[in-house]
């Protein structure tokens, strides 16, 4: 569910970005400026999500680990009361 | 900023005529967008400051990998931050006033889905104010000018530009050139 919710908003910054890009280029009053804004822009943009989804892979992955070993300790508990 | 005549041969604009010379690309002073970033800046500052607190959040709220978490909320935080100060500087970019040999356009960006085009004709216009209002304006010369025309629509202003007298004075000789022209024919 959670993985589902990042990924609507990378979506969203994506769909906000491409936006951007179609202003800057189609209403521009400086085609040459605006080519260069754009490739910082998009640069920048690439990086931020980049960082954020490798960030969102491994607070993933240890959500994962603690909640499997929150299990197995459940489990011992169980089979030592017996 | 008013940009000089050597600047403006790489700027072209929709609806341009192929004999109409660009004297000057208006917009709005930098201190209106400033404001905005400095709001930008303050929760920037505050959100990676946060990263040196870790210890004591992880201590006080006996967590682990804390800095991973606030790793990853300061980065989707800075990642709107970035887009919004795009947008912002794309509505800074975009909000316009050219000045041509004819006539003055101005484009008016208002958010990314709501865009307003109108021209000013110098033979419509009739009276030019400027205005420079409060101690901030005073200080960095912006303020509006406002052009009072024939037209239909009345009123046409240039929102907090810099330089107001300037750009006053700059209209003033092209609608004086424009009326001795109609006065020859």
């Amino acid at each position: 569910m959670v993985t589902i919710f990042f990924l609507i908003g990378v979506l969203m910054y994506v769909i906000l970005a491409f936006v951007i890009v179609y202003h800057l280029h189609t209403y521009t009053i400086n085609k040459k400026l605006a080519r260069r804004t754009i490739v910082f822009f998009g640069i920048v943009t690439v990086l931020l999500i980049v960082i954020q989804l490798v960030l969102f892979i491994r607070v993933k992955n240890i959500m994962s680990e603690t909640e499997r070993d929150t299990h197995v300790n459940v489990n011992t508990d169980t089979f030592e009361a017996f | 900023m008013i940009q000089r005549i050597d600047d403006l041969s790489q700027y072209h604009f929709r609806g341009q005529h192929d004999d109409e010379k660009i004297i000057s690309i208006i917009h709005r002073h930098w201190f209106d967008i400033t404001v905005h970033y400095i709001f930008i800046a303050i929760i920037a500052i505050a959100a990676l400051s946060s990263l040196f607190f870790v210890d004591l959040i992880e201590r006080a709220l006996n967590l682990s990998h804390t800095m991973l978490f606030m790793l990853l909320a300061n980065s989707i935080i800075i990642t709107i931050l970035w887009l919004y100060g795009f947008l912002l500087w794309i509505d800074y970019w975009l909000d316009v006033w050219i000045v041509t040999d004819q006539r003055v356009v101005n484009i008016e960006q208002k958010g990314l889905f709501s865009r307003y085009v109108s021209e000013l004709h110098f033979h419509t216009v009739q009276d030019i104010t400027s205005k420079v209002q409060g101690i901030i304006p005073t200080i960095l010369n912006y303020g509006d000018v406002e052009v009072q025309t024939a037209a239909e629509n009345e009123r046409f202003l240039f929102r907090r530009v810099p330089n107001p007298y300037a750009v006053k004075a700059m209209l003033l000789e092209y609608q004086r050139k424009a009326y001795q022209e109609s006065m020859k024919r």
